[in-house]
């Protein structure tokens, strides 16, 4: 499995520079400008300014592999299905690991959270990560037991729940009380799980759910009827 | 011996198509030509042997090992090359090639090296940038440079030029010179598997009709000219039959029994035509309509 996530790593890696690049760069150029702000409100943007960059970069792969077919190389590669499902998520996770690590380093010095509050909201921002990066898996791998007008139901399905649950998750983080009057609506929901996420619970429960995704997705690709692509 | 690969009662079926109940074996050494017209069922059979395909029931064997699709040891016995030929498109052929050795502990840098100078390969190319004929190219050397004991080929040589296919079909030639090695080859393009082949599967409708050494194809069928006045002509072998007054033509399964028949009925002017393996291919795959001779 290790071959397989260093070649996607070696693969890929001009667009994992590019995105991990660009997030840095955001991220800081918002810092020097906007000003730090209050350590609540840092901590929900930079979670949201990381999750949107992790899922461009997954995408931006997703869109330049999959006319590779690379289901159907790997396929035929002496692994198991366990090995090959396992791979597709472990590279994001490198990917991401190391852009969150690397934006902590940078910026640790002039933002003293407590290590907690930092192991937590990486173990809450891992678990989304690799929730939204195995539910895309799960509907392709479902699909190719499906006839085609299923498929594209349920890609549609999909998709519109992945925007509209993503949507709803970044103006929960980063709403505020001066945010524009409309977006004050997700205020108590933000009020509500602000406790959870800086805990252990909520973390856990986020990282539970990532993970759950995970095992769901290997069992999905190992019950495939197809790897033709 | 172990089987190179058995088929066990396998079904795979789609929406318009079923392939099988199917039942297929292949003896080590052996090259097995796969022969149907498009849309048979040559690239599903291996499809399912390969594990890119699930079959719906039946059991499939590589070397005495399932071809479980969770497990992967027995993949490390099987070369295949198929129609589609995939790679890590922005990487070139070096780089594809050295990712793929990996994986197999049988790995030769120095056949790879050797095959691909054998085919005129440019492998500091990017596989995107590569030409048909190359791409189908880096597949086999990709195939053969982990030695397997299996050779799994569905239609390699499908869009190439003349040129490139004979040098394909060279260094098959030379691979089964060089060791005992099975391969299965799935095409409709007969002359290039009859330079190969020894034996012939014919498969049509996702069912093999027919499967014989193929010596006795070209041995046995034969195309027969004979005159006879009587009405009621009925011959043991016959796979097709034409008349016109009292001048008959038929082609035959099994020249000798169908010979002393014509005799027995006294026909005359008998003249026994040999076929080409693809002339005889065409009147097996004609609607299935092979009858075993008696």
């Amino acid at each position: 499995m290790w071959r397989l996530i260093k070649a996607d790593i070696r693969y890929n890696w001009p667009i994992f520079f590019i995105a991990s690049a660009l997030t840095l760069a955001l991220l800081i150029v918002l810092g020097l400008i906007l000003g730090w702000p209050d350590q609540d409100q840092d901590l929900t943007g930079t979670r949201s300014l990381l999750m949107a960059i992790a899922a461009f970069a997954f995408f931006v792969r997703i869109l330049r592999t999959m006319g590779e077919k690379r289901d159907r190389y790997h396929t035929l590669l002496p692994l198991s299905g366990t090995a090959i499902a396992l791979s597709r998520l472990v590279s994001v996770i490198c990917f991401w690991t190391a852009c969150v690590l690397l934006y902590w380093l940078i910026t640790l010095p002039i933002r003293p959270y407590p290590k907690e509050v930092i192991v937590y909201e990486m173990l809450a921002a891992s678990g989304f990560v690799l929730m939204a990066n195995a539910l895309p898996y799960i509907q392709s791998d479902i699909s190719t037991r499906l006839r085609n007008s299923f498929q594209r139901a349920l890609w549609m399905i999909v998709r519109t729940t992945a925007v509209g649950a993503g949507l709803v998750l970044f103006f929960t983080l980063n709403v505020t009380q001066t945010s524009w009057r409309i977006l004050r609506v997700f205020l108590p929901l933000k009020n509500q799980i602000s406790p959870y996420l800086g805990s252990l619970l909520g973390s856990g429960l986020f990282l539970i759910a990532g993970i759950v995704a995970t095992w769901l997705s290997v069992h999905v690709f190992k019950k495939r009827k197809a790897f033709v692509e | 011996m172990e089987k190179a690969f058995t088929y066990t009662n396998v079904i795979k079926t789609f929406p318009d198509f079923k392939l099988g109940p199917l039942d297929l074996d292949l003896e080590p050494g052996t090259v097995l030509g796969f022969v149907g017209p498009n849309g048979a069922g040559k690239t599903t059979t291996i499809h399912c042997l390969v594990g890119l395909l699930r079959a719906d029931s039946g059991e499939m064997t590589v070397f005495g090992r399932s071809n479980n699709l969770n497990k992967a040891d027995w993949k490390l016995d099987i070369g295949y090359v198929g129609e589609i030929h995939v790679f890590y498109e922005r990487w070139n052929g070096h780089q594809n090639l050295n990712f793929l050795s990996q994986f197999y502990p049988n790995w030769s840098p120095e056949r790879a090296s050797a095959l691909a100078k054998r085919f005129n390969l440019p492998l500091d190319k990017r596989a995107k940038d590569l030409s048909t004929g190359n791409r189908v190219k880096l597949s086999l050397v990709a195939a053969l440079a982990h030695s397997p004991r299996l050779l799994l080929l569905d239609e390699p040589t499908s869009g190439i030029d003349p040129v490139v296919r004979e040098e394909v079909l060279d260094v098959l030639f030379e691979v089964l010179e060089t060791g005992d090695r099975a391969i299965f080859y799935a095409t409709h393009i007969l002359p290039e598997i009859s330079r190969l082949a020894d034996e012939l599967a014919f498969i049509d409708h996702g069912q093999v009709w027919f499967r014989t050494p193929k010596e006795d194809l070209t041995e046995k069928w034969r195309k027969i000219y004979f005159t006879l006045a009587r009405d009621d002509v009925s011959l043991a072998a016959i796979v097709c039959h034409e008349r016109e007054g009292d001048r008959h033509q038929v082609v035959c399964s099994d020249c000798a029994s169908t010979l002393v028949q014509l005799k027995e009925l006294g026909a005359g002017n008998i003249q026994e035509n040999p076929m080409s393996i693809e002339e005889i291919a065409v009147q097996i795959l004609k609607g299935g309509r092979y009858v075993e001779a008696d």
